[in-house]
């Protein structure tokens, strides 16, 4: 009943806009690699203190959905990742539509956008409390035992040797380690430079790495005769089988989103890293991974929404942000004097109910913008690159600036980039880079907590059961592939 | 005739530097990210002097995150001491210092106000084993480095309990977990027993399960008024979190007089003064006589205990 209320509330006129607002909005900073939605939200909350408050904080939710949807067009269309999240997506997303299907590639990662939201909203709208009673069982050892195991399942991940793919994920881990360290608090690796004393940043790695190193190398084959990609006779959508043969793997992606969502502290690009590493690990056909496979792409978008949701759910029902971007949220609304937690649902019901079906709107809103573009949006991918590089170039720059008003940052990107551009050139390939810098920060600081806790003891990472959990799983994709090449060998002689 | 006026008191005007100050707009460093409880004060403030029109020219907030906050202190001592550079930070201007990571505090700026403090409890999760801290306390001192603090090393978070710790001559375990949020979340699953966190906090989270045990202000908050204070059961600490605003090193006194009485003028607004509150931070100014000394009692504490602080576990 109260639910059906919010969705009255929801679907008059000021709310609706407001909310349409957001998502478009969000969808727009998303697909602008050096934007993102966390950016926005920051730059959007002093404007929202006279706003009525419920109108604000759907405002600022609206954005956060789209811009996370947003990431995939850029992902899809220039390899480039719009946001953090959708650094997966150019796995399979790029090669998709380099071979001529960019419509196929855009709709299919916008309808597992869709799913994955509407996955993680039943959860949120059905299981809010309780989840967020589960996810603070885990501890630092279970976090770290949860990411071991996805880097187990995501390792193969890498096209070319294995040497290689080793090669470029310890660089990554070694971009990962200058700067001032959480753990004991004292400075690492920096030379002596104060600049170096907060290390590298994500989001500046993460646009040198793929997003100007991109640049770089299309700057350099810019006079190659690019190859017009017919859009005529190519397919738009997906078939209905096509969505057939991919429930199980969206479901599990949204389901792993969700869960990586309600984990505090824990972000997107985490989950649709650890979601792609699951369906890769239980697919047919894992090879075809990275090579524009559809459920790379499925894996990956269906992971970031619902991570969405998810991070929802301890926000609401503890007021315990479930990832970064969700930190601006709860900021927002503690100036709006909303404080959420258990009592919310008693002092104020119907906005925790607007809050949820809010949620629900703004992906089926996005959807529609999503959908009713995709034609268009898929014909930036035949616009002259000498067009759209200088543009890209810029935003990469601004948004690496603003990240924390340093040129530092600037130059990490062009640096990054070059480094990209090398590793490139030379056939590394560069998921391990990312994926070991993403983690290298992650795995180490819940290790060592969990390490303080027990007096420096690794025994907790087996006597408690969900870690013992995760454990089993890696050590058992870890040599499951050793033995099936052995019983391989064995038939043969 | 109005031209001649005008002439006139352009004329009239001083000519030194100080007297024009400001001619642009002022630049206001904040070492932490736009969203924070820091930022949520700064940006309070600067509206209200700015729709008050405390201040002929704009505030505009700069944020500098960064190293524990020591990219923007970093950045505020290096600038120009011309006035168009400010900036606001809590008493990590001091603890940075302690842990190794700056070589300068709070004596190497001009202070020039607080604007607000928060008042800083420990608390443990509603069903812990221990119900008032005095238990704890006994218990930490017959089983030396089994009570869990999550913390977040180096900054307050990890030297006030530590503080405490040294005074009580007991042994706590200290965690990295994080920002509030994480140890909230440390605390309410069981990871931990107790993490040191504001009113608001406690506020905010009590029910979320989250139980104050001891306060480190003067006096018991009224909020909470059966949880003691550090000083009733015998540890000598009485600390606050304070807002601080800091000009670079010879800034001129006659612009952080100016700055002072505008950051005082708004404080005054009973309107700002409950948008602060609800913020968890309670509206008093202060000027540098009451800021200096509060810092100084921090710095004092701490650094003797230096090597206890850079010798975290693992």
């Amino acid at each position: 009943m109260e639910l059906l209320q919010a969705f009255q509330y929801l679907l008059s006129p000021t709310p609706l806009m407001w909310l349409t607002v957001g998502v478009a909005s969000g969808i727009f900073v998303g697909a602008i690699p050096g934007l993102g939605g966390g950016m926005l939200m920051a730059l959007t909350v002093p404007l929202t203190f006279s706003m009525d408050s419920t109108h604000a904080v759907l405002l600022l939710m609206g954005m956060h959905v789209g811009s996370v949807t947003g990431g995939l067009i850029s992902a899809t269309l220039f390899k480039m990742p719009g946001t953090p999240s959708a650094m997966m997506t150019t796995f399979d997303g790029y090669p998709m539509a380099q071979s001529g299907k960019p419509g196929l590639a855009l709709s299919l990662g916008i309808g597992a956008s869709f799913l994955g939201g509407l996955v993680s909203a039943g959860f949120l709208i059905i299981l809010a409390p309780p989840l967020a009673k589960l996810a603070l069982k885990f501890g630092p050892w279970e976090y770290f035992a949860m990411v071991l195991m996805a880097l187990v399942l995501i390792s193969s991940i890498s096209q070319g040797t294995m040497l290689k793919g080793l090669l470029s994920a310890m660089l990554g881990i070694t971009a990962a380690l200058p700067g001032l360290n959480a753990s004991d608090g004292q400075l690492r690796l920096t030379f002596g430079f104060d600049s170096m004393t907060d290390g590298f940043n994500l989001l500046p790695v993460l646009l040198g790495i793929f997003v100007m190193s991109q640049l770089i190398k299309d700057t350099v084959e810019l006079n190659k005769t690019a190859s017009i990609i017919s859009l005529k006779n190519t397919q738009l959508f997906p078939k209905l089988s096509t969505w057939k043969k991919q429930s199980l793997n969206l479901m599990r992606s949204s389901i792993v989103g969700t869960w990586i969502g309600i984990l505090p502290g824990i972000g997107a690009s985490i989950s649709s890293m650890v979601s792609y590493g699951m369906a890769k690990a239980f697919s047919k056909t894992p090879e075809k991974f990275g090579t524009g496979h559809k459920e790379g792409v499925v894996a990956s978008e269906a992971a970031n929404n619902a991570n969405a949701g998810g991070a929802l759910i301890p926000l609401i029902t503890l007021g315990i942000p479930g990832a970064p971007v969700d930190a601006i949220l709860l900021g927002a609304m503690i100036m709006h004097r909303i404080q959420p937690g258990p009592l919310l649902f008693q002092t104020n019901g119907d906005l925790v109910w607007a809050l949820m079906g809010g949620y629900l709107v703004a992906n089926i809103l996005m959807f529609l913008v999503m959908l009713f573009s995709t034609r268009l949006v898929a014909r930036i991918i035949n616009i002259n690159r000498a067009y759209m590089i200088p543009i890209i170039f810029v935003f990469c720059l601004i948004g690496a600036f603003a990240l924390s008003n340093r040129i530092f940052d600037v130059w990490l990107v062009i640096v990054f980039g070059i480094v990209g551009f090398v590793l490139d050139k030379a056939k590394f390939p560069l998921g391990p880079f990312v994926i070991g810098y993403v983690l290298t920060g992650f795995l180490e600081e819940n290790l060592r907590s969990g390490l303080q806790a027990s007096d420096g003891s690794y025994f907790p990472l087996l006597t408690r059961p969900l870690s013992l959990i995760f454990v089993l799983v890696a050590v058992f994709f870890l040599v499951f592939p050793f033995y099936t090449e052995w019983r391989r060998n064995r038939k043969k002689d | 005739m109005v031209l001649g006026g005008l002439l006139l008191i352009s004329c009239g005007k001083p000519q030194s530097i100080p007297a024009e100050w400001p001619e642009k707009p002022i630049k206001l460093i904040l070492p932490t990210n736009a969203g924070g409880e820091t930022d949520g004060l700064a940006r309070l403030l600067q509206r209200a002097i700015a729709d008050k029109q405390l201040l002929p020219e704009k505030i505009v907030v700069v944020n500098l995150p960064g190293a524990g906050g020591t990219i923007g202190t970093r950045r505020l001592k290096e600038s120009e001491p011309d006035g168009y550079t400010i900036g606001i930070w809590h008493s990590g201007i001091v603890t940075s210092k302690a842990m190794g990571i700056v070589d300068f505090d709070h004596n190497d700026f001009e202070l020039i106000c607080m604007s607000g403090y928060t008042e800083l409890l420990l608390g443990v999760a509603e069903g812990s084993k221990f119900q008032t801290i005095e238990a704890l306390v006994e218990f930490a001192r017959n089983n030396p480095r089994s009570v869990n603090v999550s913390t977040n090393v180096g900054l307050p978070v990890h030297l006030v309990p530590l503080l405490l710790a040294e005074k009580a001559g007991i042994e706590f375990r200290f965690i990295q977990t994080g920002g509030g949020a994480p140890r909230l979340a440390s605390l309410l699953g069981g990871h931990s027993d107790m993490t040191m966190l504001s009113t608001m906090a406690f506020v905010n989270f009590k029910d979320s399960g989250l139980k104050p045990l001891v306060t480190f202000s003067a006096k018991r908050n009224p909020l909470f008024p059966n949880v003691p204070t550090a000083k009733e059961i015998g540890i000598d600490i009485e600390l606050v979190e304070i807002r601080a605003w800091l000009a670079p090193k010879e800034t001129p006194e006659s612009i952080l007089e100016k700055i002072r009485n505008a950051v005082k003028t708004a404080m005054q607004d009973p309107e700002l003064a409950e948008e602060m509150n609800s913020l968890g931070v309670i509206p008093v100014y202060g000027g540098k006589e009451e800021a200096q000394p509060r810092l100084d009692k921090l710095l004092n504490a701490v650094m003797p205990l230096v090597d206890k602080v850079r010798s975290v576990d693992q």
